[in-house]
């Protein structure tokens, strides 16, 4: 008989695993027993097939990423996306998914600073656009100059990053 | 004199937990996931790993460079047993750097399914202290290189299990009274309800591996960092108190637990050869004759053990990769000299 796992040599002894009390009955090969006995310990990491699984098939599964050129077919395959953007493209398609295994859709965790920056930034670029806008509408033409100016060097700032 | 490892330092609750770990899986904004790195993307990353890393202050527990593709397969295997690496990252090393710090606490991989795991490691109930490391070392890496992130999903990773913090926290127990009383399987119903999951592996007979299991959290988004680790270590007290009231439980009948207990030791002490199933089933009884103060074995001595037993770790001082007979001597010649000063 062959192993389970990799297919290729011969199984040698009879492994049960136990994942939140259900059991799976493995023959395995010594190499891959050797593997799990030890490998078990990473496997909390990769729940990615769980994943996939959550995924169903869409009328719109034709879309590509286009940064990555990942297609959501390729999402369901693997249950891994391509790149950070995908997250942006497949945004409908993803959401539900990623509420069923979590329980929840907004993050509430750390923050890392170099987003925090861009977070803070693009909070103080809504609020001047906002007075820039009423600045406009109250017709304070050195005020909009003022804060044009600010918005304009906010924004160059990214750039020169 | 070289650092002490993390296994040979002692933490809290060190009878029944046996090691806590923290893990974040972090990638950067501007490079494609793994998924889809072409290799000159990989290289790049390592490169700029490093570069970030000579921010980062640890004293003089040094990290070590690790091109996963420099190292033979026997060496590879073994840092997977040691749990420094995932068994995946041990299979297919191409393009592939570990960051391993002198006391193997710290473990940084680059270019897993995400391209930074950050992972601290240390011995007994420890996970708050472990985070506290994990994150410092995260916030260095962050300000060079800059995290794909989003404010509504969190850490953005490559798969969207991981999505909000990113993080797994894990708690490796030593259970064998719960074990024997059958009600691991009851305690996991419960667990999974409060979003953790509980592991074991079993072996050949009816018990798992050692009696050892790993408790995590399973959710990531949602929740933060310093919540996730209070639900799992209320969680693991939980199961601590239910197992020292099943250790009390199986005491009554004394007598033939002690038998178990120094015979087990005998065999550990004196055979000459050891099969890894043989030896974690004896490592658990002189483990628990330890938290029993039976044995006079100490904690960190056990631990170091388990960490040199492996399959492929057992191999590493030899010129080549062994047959499991030799194998299985080597294994119980370790085993032996660790206990060898130790009279029960
Ligand atoms: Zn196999
Ligand atoms: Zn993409």
């Amino acid at each position: 008989m062959l192993c389970d796992r990799c297919k290729t040599r011969e199984a040698t002894s009879l492994y049960q695993q136990t994942v939140n009390g259900k059991s799976q009955t493995l023959h395995l090969c010594a190499h891959c027993a050797n593997e799990m006995l030890f490998g078990n310990f990473f496997s909390d990491f990769s729940v990615n097939n769980l994943f996939a699984k959550n995924l169903s098939a869409m009328p719109s599964s034709r879309k590509v990423c286009d940064q990555c050129g990942t297609s959501y077919e390729e999402i369901m395959e693997s249950g891994r996306l391509g790149c950070a953007h995908c997250y942006e493209t497949f945004a409908h398609e993803l959401a539900r998914s990623i509420e069923k295994i979590h329980g929840k859709s907004k993050h509430i965790g750390k923050v890392p600073r170099s987003a925090s920056t861009t977070i803070r930034k693009k909070n103080r670029l809504t609020e001047l656009k906002m007075e820039l806008n009423r600045a406009i509408a109250e017709q304070d033409f050195e005020q909009a100059a003022q804060l044009r100016d600010q918005i304009r060097a906010i924004e160059g700032e990214g750039d020169a990053k | 004199m070289s650092r002490m490892k993390w296994y040979e330092c002692s933490g809290d609750q060190p009878d029944m937990v046996v090691s806590s770990r923290i893990r974040l899986a972090r990638n950067l904004v501007d490079l494609p996931f793994h998924d889809r790195m072409k290799d000159e993307d990989a290289k790049a990353l390592n490169e700029r790993v490093l570069q970030a890393l000579e921010g980062l202050q640890l004293g003089d527990n040094k990290l070590h460079t690790l091109k996963m593709e420099q190292l033979s397969p026997v060496q590879r295997q073994s840092l997977a047993e040691r749990h420094s690496i995932s068994p995946e990252f041990a299979t297919n090393p191409n393009g592939r750097m570990l960051l391993l710090s002198e006391d193997e606490s710290i473990a940084i991989m680059v270019n897993e399914e995400d391209h930074l795991r950050i992972q601290v490691l240390l011995s007994g109930l420890q996970l708050t202290k472990a985070y506290e490391l994990c994150s410092r070392i995260d916030d260095v890496l962050d300000e060079t290189l800059h995290y794909a992130f989003d404010e509504t999903l969190g850490y953005l990773t490559s798969c969207p299990t991981n999505l909000g913090t990113g993080m797994r926290a894990s708690v490796m127990m030593h259970l064998p009274a719960l074990e024997q009383s059958g009600v691991i399987s009851q305690l996991s119903n419960t667990i999974s309800k409060l979003g953790l999951t509980i592991r074991g592996t079993y072996g050949e007979g009816s018990n798992v591996i050692g009696s050892l299991y790993q408790i995590s959290n399973q959710i990531t988004l949602g929740i933060t960092e310093q919540d996730s680790i209070q639900n799992l270590q209320g969680v693991v007290r939980q199961i601590m108190e239910s197992e020292q009231k099943a250790r009390e439980a199986l005491l009554k009948n004394h007598a033939p637990l002690e038998d178990q207990i120094f015979r087990s030791f005998g065999i550990l002490k004196y055979a000459r050869s050891l099969s890894s199933q043989e030896f974690f089933e004896h490592f658990s009884n002189v483990r628990l004759g330890a938290s029993m103060k039976l044995l006079p074995v100490p904690f960190e001595t056990l631990n170091g053990l388990m960490e040199q037993v492996g399959a492929a770790t057992v191999c590493l001082s030899q010129p080549e990769v062994l047959p499991p007979q030799a194998r299985d001597r080597k294994r119980a010649e370790i085993v032996r000299e660790a206990l060898e000063r130790i009279e029960a």
